[in-house]
C-alpha cells in the first residue's frame, strides 16, 4: 500500500496546533493598542488621553508643570521643582511607566496596551 | 480559555510617605476600598510613623516623650529591632540624628562634616530604645526614624485592610514597596518588575510572578546626589555614618510581611552578600535577588521558578539559602 506523506488525522492535528498557536501569537501583534495615560495633579486626575490615537503631538500646561503628549509617548518637559526627577524620568511609553513630580503634585501614569508586568518594585 | 479577558481593574492614587501610593483591585464590586487604603497609609504616615513632626507617634518618642504605642507600632518596631539588631550594627532604628544630618529628602545635598558623623554615631544605637509593656521611649537626643520600614508597613495596612474587604486580587504600590495577591485575570498572576539599577526609573531587568508577596527593593540609585565627582545615596551604614559602599547595587526581598521585607532589604543591603546575610534571610521565611555593580544577579534558588530575566544585559545565578 502507498503511504501517503500525511493522513487526514495528521492534518487535522497539524491545522488545530497551528490555530492554537497562532491564538496565542496574536495577541503579540497588538502590543501598542490602547495605551493610555492619566494625568494626576494633587490628587485629582486632570486628563486621561488615548496615546495610540494622538495624531500630531501637543503640551499641557499644568500648574508648575508642562507635559509632552506624543503618538504612543508622555513625558515631563517642564516643572518648577528644584531637582527635575520628574523631567529626567524621560518618556513613557510601556504600560506600567510611571512620572512623578513630587514638589508640584504631579503623576503621570501609562497603562493598557498589553503589560508584561502589572508593577516596579525600586 | 480564549476569553480571557482582564478582570475589571480600578485604581486609586494618592501621595504618603514621600511617594506615591497606587492601590489596584482587579474584579472588585466593592466601592471606595482603594482610596480608603490610602487614606489609612496618609493616617499611618502622619499619626504614627513620620519623623517629621513632634505629633506623630515617632515625633513624641524623638522629643522625649514616654509614649503609651499601639499594637501597629510596637509589632512595627520589635521586627525591625530584631531584624536591625544582626546586622552589627551596621542598620538601625535609631538612625533618625544621623539621618537628618544627610536629609536626602530635602534636596539640599550636603555632605555633613567628620565631627557632626561622630557627634550623631553617639546618639544611633538601638539599646537606647526602652520598650516596657505598651510604653516606648528613648534615650535623649536619641532619634527614631522608621522611613526604611514605613512603606513595607504601609504594604501591611493595605494587606488587611484588602482581606477584610475580602478583595482577592490587587496590587498595592507604596513607593517602590509592593503588595501583590491575586491575579490580574484568570491565570494570571501578578508580575512584579524588578527596578534595573542601571537603568531610568521605569527600567527592569526581569520580574517576578506571584499571587501573594511582599515585595521591596532598597538600592543606592535612589535619593542620591552627587558633589565632586562622588556620588552619595541614602543608604546610611550607622557604624560610619556614611552610605554603603559594597559590591552592591541593589537587593529586592521577598517575603509575607510588609515591614519585615523593607527591613530584610535594607539590612541586605548594609550586610553585603554573605553567609549572615543569607541566614538572616532564612530566619525570617524570606527570599531575595542580589545585584551587584558588575551587573551579576544571585538569586534564591527558591525562585527561580517565578523569576523571569528580561534584560540579557545581566548574568543570573542561583544561590542555595
Amino acid at each position: 500500500m502507498k503511504r501517503k506523506l500525511f493522513s487526514k488525522v495528521d492534518l487535522i492535528i497539524i491545522s488545530v496546533l497551528l490555530a492554537v498557536s497562532l491564538a496565542f501569537l496574536l495577541p503579540r501583534f497588538f502590543k501598542k493598542e490602547n495605551l493610555k495615560a492619566e494625568i494626576f495633579q494633587k490628587g485629582e486626575k486632570l486628563y486621561t488621553i488615548e496615546l495610540s490615537q494622538v495624531t500630531e503631538s501637543y503640551e499641557l500646561k499644568l500648574d508648575g508643570a508642562v507635559i509632552l503628549v506624543e503618538k504612543n509617548a508622555v513625558s515631563f518637559k517642564k516643572a518648577d521643582c528644584p531637582d527635575k526627577l520628574c523631567v529626567k524620568c524621560g518618556v513613557l511609553s510601556h504600560s506600567g511607566d510611571t512620572a512623578v513630580c513630587v514638589p508640584t503634585a504631579t503623576v503621570i501614569t501609562v497603562s493598557g496596551g498589553s503589560n508584561e508586568i502589572d508593577v516596579i518594585s525600586y | 480559555m480564549f476569553n480571557n479577558k482582564p478582570y475589571e481593574e480600578k485604581s486609586e492614587l494618592g501621595f504618603a510617605m514621600g511617594s506615591v501610593v497606587t492601590v489596584k483591585t482587579f474584579g472588585s464590586d466593592k466601592q471606595g476600598v482603594e482610596k480608603n487604603i490610602i487614606d489609612g497609609i496618609s493616617r499611618l504616615d502622619t499619626e504614627i510613623l513620620t519623623a517629621k513632626t513632634d505629633s506623630s507617634l515617632v515625633g513624641r518618642i524623638n522629643k522625649g516623650d514616654r509614649v503609651k504605642a499601639d499594637g501597629i507600632f510596637l509589632s512595627i518596631l520589635n521586627d525591625t529591632l530584631n531584624i536591625y539588631s544582626k546586622t552589627n550594627g551596621k542598620a538601625a532604628v535609631t538612625v533618625g540624628t544621623l539621618s537628618s544630618l544627610w536629609d536626602f529628602d530635602s534636596g539640599k545635598e550636603q555632605i555633613p562634616s567628620d565631627g557632626q558623623i561622630k557627634a550623631a554615631l553617639k546618639k544611633t544605637d538601638d539599646k537606647k530604645i526602652r520598650i516596657d509593656g505598651e510604653n516606648v521611649f528613648a534615650s535623649s537626643g536619641v532619634r527614631l526614624d522608621l522611613g526604611s520600614v514605613g512603606k513595607g508597613a504601609a504594604c501591611d495596612l493595605a494587606a488587611n485592610m484588602l482581606n477584610d474587604s475580602r478583595i482577592d486580587n490587587a496590587v498595592v504600590a507604596v513607593g517602590g514597596s509592593i503588595f501583590a495577591k491575586g491575579e490580574t485575570k484568570k491565570g494570571k498572576k501578578i508580575n512584579v518588575g524588578i527596578r534595573n539599577p542601571f537603568g531610568n526609573e521605569n527600567d527592569y531587568f526581569g520580574y517576578i510572578s506571584t499571587d501573594y508577596a511582599f515585595v521591596s527593593t532598597s538600592g543606592n540609585y535612589e535619593k542620591v546626589f552627587e558633589k565632586d565627582g562622588k556620588t552619595y545615596h541614602h543608604l546610611l551604614d550607622c557604624t560610619t555614618g556614611y552610605p554603603v559602599e559594597n559590591e552592591l547595587t541593589g537587593v529586592t526581598v521577598i517575603c509575607d510581611n510588609g515591614a519585615k521585607s523593607d527591613a530584610l532589604s535594607t539590612a541586605c543591603f548594609v550586610m553585603g552578600f554573605n553567609g549572615e546575610t543569607l541566614s538572616l534571610l532564612k530566619e525570617n521565611g524570606a527570599k531575595a535577588i542580589f545585584v551587584f555593580k558588575d551587573k551579576s544577579v544571585k538569586i534564591d534558588s527558591g525562585l527561580s521558578d517565578i523569576f523571569t530575566l528580561t534584560d540579557n544585559g545581566f548574568s543570573v545565578s542561583e544561590y542555595e539559602a
